[in-house]
């Protein structure tokens, strides 16, 4: 075997970082979309330093007034938007592609989608009974496959895993996220009347048109 | 926000130190084991078929559901269910819709604002469970277990009802009849003692007269019905409707008479006043098989020509004569049917008697082709009995309930009819104290008569101080209570069921889960046992069985099979039972008679006595010097004198006539001025209260309701098609209706849709339309102002391409309209003024 050079190893690295980086963003996108805001997050939040407004990168993943909430308060209050947003009744953002697209079914096509890929790619939902997550389009459900996809390319052993795993990203990102969900994180950002509603689906939304100028690359 | 990739890594670094991200999302794995084939798509590879009941509506057909990986493709009828015979409508056809209704209530809610504001948070069951069992719990232990109020709209899981409220104790079980069928089953139940459903033998008759029955559209056996008259038809049936609206009834009949409302009746009796005197009635039979002489009720009806009958009703006297002759000549092979057309007025109860003793004058009662019926309302409960054990029905009374002003409500036991009607208003006038509320499958904040009344008494924490509510959807309702409980759909639960045959054998059906329930819907099946075991107090005793299933194999263990046979077919009809003709002429065997006592006057014939009343058992009649069973009335014929009525009344101060009169609609007697009109309400043939407006695929079909008026009346008024019209609607001038003061009632603003096929002195109105609350495919009225909670911003799915259509909620110009004689809901009477805007 050729020893590679250490530019390629310096890429290789770079390329890790990147990985690991999408892969962190992915998963607090899923995190945020798929349940209510708990005490344990909302520590985490408060203590990442991005809590509050005017942060100086725009991020503020907390807002001031639930900050100063004593810790039930502050729950019950995210728990009414994280309600109003996605759950309903008459939720302001259904979080399911689906719905989304018109479709008249929950699920629909856009739900088979999402299960023709873990199938081809040998993945599995396991969560979504246990969050009653009622069908693969949710919007949490691409973000955590593109969390898992891009942990197996931070951690991939070798070359050959993390091109597969970037392909296989590549291709979720094209057949079911975006088609929609830029569109959809701008509607959340723009109706949430809370943070992280609002900076989280900017971020991801950001972080989306840079996979799109990638695949365009 | 642009970012650029050191952006990302700095922000995912904040990230992964806030979520520790994946350790909190566990959604995706790889697989551990081997992939399947390879995605196939949709229909392809293993499909099954489970047989199951629809309950799109309440006619619960059999149907097949075509399932593959946990999801429902299509649904299709059940060729072995014995009364729907594997047809169904749009709306079954519509059940995946329904099913995966975008919009769908799929978690517990509890309110966190003011209630009606419309803020909510998602709760888990066990946090549901626990607030609502402490409530229920505080409730029964004061002792006044009545004050536990529950609201049900269609219900086909009786048996699980009734355990519940029975062992908690509560008798404010409160019910829609009165909305619905009141009148007519009261009608049938005075004059032949027997059952309550429009269940003609259409597939063999020759002729058919219908009195505003929109079977073709909303009949409680819409498909049955339709399906049989079809091939009546086709065998050379003639139908002719009279109705003051063109439905696609009328549209499907040879002859359609448009009607003034309210007139049935006079129509009725005209054409027994034509068969009378000219004697074509079935004389013998008359004066054998009814309690009143052929001869009196000739004399009775002489009152009634087909002269008088049109200046009332509009259709030609000439028309009367004709379609009497024809009817009574096609007899016995010819029939009526009536249901929520002639009964659904204020003189809806005599209406119904005098059609229905249209069939006694001719002579068809319960032969082929003729009037029949069957004495069970649904499957046979001594062949099925309920699962042991069975609590006791509650001592405790409640005001509400009970409602004594109708003295037919609930005069027959077994028939508890109610009053609905009347419930909200005697809840804001404090007849009953009530601490909770508990809504299934009903939507009484728009689909009640004053529905503002509705409101304004459900959002009052004084008058009900704890409501929750159990739906497959949010709704007007559900906005108004404080936890909302997601119900499972009629595709995700089970049920033993089954409707009046139109075959008229009894049969039994099963509904099963045909996917697992989505996300945390539950069934009352499974929410009754732990609310009970949770409250206790004995409540739990009458829960032995660990699931469902269990109770079921033990409810269906009569079915050769039991159980597994049910899972398999979904319906089964005992091969030893037959057709329910004649049965009045059954004899009675020697061992029926052994030890009876015969009453040398009337004929009756009686065997021991009831337990309860201390009277003598009748179990038939002599006739002719044979035994036989008759009819199931006090005098075991056909009671067209009832005395039974006149006695009921005189109980509550009311007099009533003994025989069928037509009694002129109050406010329509007084007559009309140039610009007032009688509004009629109807459903559409794709629609079922407030449940099928979920449905996308159904809601494209029809989602829009201007007001039909006549060409004529439009042009005395001065309007165009399409144009705007406030109108105003005023309560009944009628000292035996509540409120009864020619106030108004509500005013809304609509257009006009202008067609000769409505009356020139009506308006036409549908339901299933103005909902505000349910998401954007049920609820995109064009006015939702002043309503709490709807957000007319929010955005609304490309699918929708109708959101702008016009959709007016018709409760808010219905009054509350009580007949006097069974508190059936006066639906087509009530007075409107319009006016152009
Ligand atoms: S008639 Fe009613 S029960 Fe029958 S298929 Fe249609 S909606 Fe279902």
């Amino acid at each position: 075997m050729t020893p590679s050079s250490a530019s390629e190893r310096s890429e290789r690295h770079v390329a890790r970082i990147d990985a690991a980086a999408r892969r962190d963003l992915y998963a607090l996108g899923a995190r945020i979309f798929a349940v209510e805001v708990d005490g344990e997050l909302l520590r985490r939040l408060a203590s990442s330093g991005l809590a509050g407004a005017g942060h100086p990168d725009g991020l503020g993943l907390l807002d001031d007034d639930i900050a100063s909430l004593d810790e039930h308060d502050a729950i019950e209050e995210l728990a009414a938007e994280y309600c109003r947003l996605f759950i309903g009744p008459h939720p302001t953002c259904p979080p399911y592609a689906s719905t989304q697209r018109g479709e008249a079914l929950l699920g629909g096509r856009a739900g088979a989608r999402v299960l023709g890929f873990l199938e081809r790619h040998g993945l599995e939902l396991t969560g979504c009974a246990a969050l009653h997550i009622a069908s693969p389009d949710h919007v949490a459900v691409p973000l955590a496959v593109l969390a898992t996809l891009y942990a197996e390319a931070a951690a991939a052993p070798d070359e050959t895993s993390a091109a597969a795993a970037w392909s296989a990203a590549q291709e979720l990102l094209v057949q079911s996220v975006l088609p929609w969900m830029p569109g959809y994180l701008a509607t959340v950002a723009s109706s949430a009347r809370r943070e992280p509603y609002r900076s989280v689906p900017r971020l991801l939304a950001a972080l989306l048109e840079e996979e799109r100028d990638g695949l365009a690359r | 926000m642009k970012l650029d990739r050191r952006d990302f890594l700095k922000i995912g670094m904040v990230a992964s130190a806030a979520v520790a991200a994946p350790g909190l999302l566990h959604l995706v794995a790889r697989k551990t084991y081997p992939n399947r084939t390879a995605w196939q798509g949709k229909t392809v590879g293993d499909v099954k078929h489970i047989p199951s009941m629809c309950q799109a509506c309440t006619t619960a057909c059999g149907i097949i559901a075509h399932v593959k990986d946990g999801r429902l493709l299509t649904v299709s009828g059940n060729p072995a269910d014995p009364n729907s015979r594997g047809a169904i409508c749009a709306k079954g056809a519509a059940s995946p819709s329904i099913l995966y209704d975008p919009y769908r209530v799929l978690h517990p809610l509890k309110r966190v604002g003011k209630r009606g504001e419309g803020k909510w948070k998602r709760i888990t069951w066990e946090e549901a469970y626990a607030e609502i069992a402490d409530k229920l719990k505080k409730i029964r232990e004061s002792g006044h277990p009545e004050e536990f109020a529950f609201q049900q709209g269609r219900n086909r899981s009786a048996d699980a009802v009734n355990r519940f409220l029975d062992a908690f104790g509560t008798p404010s079980h409160f019910n829609h009849r009165a909305l619905c069928s009141a009148n007519r089953r009261s009608a049938i139940l005075s004059t032949i003692g027997d059952t309550d459903w429009d269940l003609g033998d259409f597939e063999n008759t020759q002729y058919v007269l219908n009195f505003g029955c929109n079977w073709a559209e909303a009949h409680q056996g819409h498909i049955p019905i339709a399906t049989r008259m079809m091939k009546g038809r086709e065998r050379g049936a003639k139908i002719v409707t009279f109705e003051a609206r063109l439905s696609n009834t009328a549209a499907l009949s040879d002859e359609w008479f448009c009607v003034k409302p309210g007139t049935d009746g006079v129509i009725a009796l005209a054409m027994a006043h034509v068969i009378c005197s000219e004697g074509l009635w079935d004389k013998a039979w008359f004066d054998t098989w009814s309690n009143y002489s052929a001869d009196d009720y000739a004399a009775h009806v002489a009152q009634y020509t087909p002269e008088r009958a049109a200046a009332e009703s509009g259709v030609p006297a000439d028309a009367i004569r004709r379609i009497a002759r024809e009817f009574a000549g096609a007899a016995p092979r010819s029939t009526t049917i009536c249901a929520r057309g002639s009964h659904a007025h204020r003189n809806g109860y005599y209406n119904d008697r005098a059609i229905t003793i249209l069939n006694a004058l001719v002579g068809n009662m319960g032969y082929v082709g003729g009037w029949c019926w069957h004495p069970l309302s649904g499957f046979d409960k001594k062949q099925h009995p309920e699962p042991e054990p069975i609590p006791p029905k509650p001592t405790a009374k409640s005001v509400i309930a009970d409602a004594k002003d109708w003295p037919l409500a609930n005069a027959y036991p077994g028939f508890g009819m109610k009053v609905g009607t009347i419930v909200y208003l005697w809840i804001k006038e404090k007849k009953q104290k009530l601490s909770a509320m508990m809504t299934y499958n009903t939507d009484q904040a728009w689909s009640w008569p004053e529905m503002g009344l509705v409101q304004e008494v459900l959002k009052d924490e004084t008058l009900i101080p704890f409501h929750f509510c159990l739906d497959v959807m949010y709704s007007e309702t559900a906005q108004l209570a404080d936890i909302i409980l997601p119900w499972t759909t009629y595709l995700e639960r089970w049920d033993i069921d089954a409707r009046p045959s139109l075959g008229l054998v009894d049969y039994v059906g099963l509904r099963q889960p045909v996917v697992k329930p989505l996300g945390e819907s539950k069934d009352i099946r499974e929410i009754f046992p732990e609310l009970a075991r949770r409250i206790g107090g004995g409540m739990e005793k009458y829960y032995p069985w660990k699931t469902t299933e269990e109770y079921l194999e033990a409810y269906f263990k009569n079915v050769p099979g039991g159980f597994n046979y049910m899972k398999k077919h979904g319906a089964w009809v005992d091969p030893k039972k037959k057709p329910n003709y004649v049965p009045y002429l059954k004899q009675l065997s020697s061992a029926d008679l052994e030890g009876s006592t015969t009453d040398p006057a009337t004929g009756i014939i009686t065997k021991g006595e009831d337990p309860k009343t201390k009277k003598p058992i009748a179990i038939g009649i002599m006739i002719n010097g044979i035994a036989r069973v008759g009819f199931k009335t006090p005098s075991r014929k056909v009671e067209v004198f009832s005395k039974f009525l006149v006695d009921k009344g005189q109980s509550v101060g009311k007099t009533f006539s003994p025989l069928p009169i037509y009694s002129p609609i109050p406010d329509h007697e007084l007559g009309l001025t140039d610009d007032q009109l009688i509004m009629i309400s109807f459903k559409w043939n794709v629609h079922n209260a407030h449940r099928t407006m979920q449905s996308m695929w159904l809601q494209e079909i029809q989602h829009s309701n201007p007001a039909w008026v006549n060409p004529a009346t439009a042009s005395r008024l001065g309007l165009k098609d399409g144009d705007w019209v406030e109108v105003t609607s005023y309560r009944p001038r009628d000292a035996l209706v509540p409120h009864g003061d020619g106030s108004v009632c509500g005013t809304v603003k609509t257009r006009v849709r202008l067609t000769e096929g409505v009356h020139p002195q009506v308006i036409a109105m549908s339901h299933n339309s103005g909902r505000w609350a349910g998401g954007p495919v049920a609820a995109h009225a064009d006015e939702p102002s002043n309503v709490p909670g709807f957000d007319a911003d929010a955005p609304r799915p490309s699918g929708v391409w109708w959101k702008n259509a016009l959709s007016v909620a018709q409760n808010n110009l219905m009054p509350v309209y009580p007949d006097p004689i069974t508190g059936q809901q006066a639906y087509h009477d009530t007075i409107v003024r319009l006016r152009k805007v």
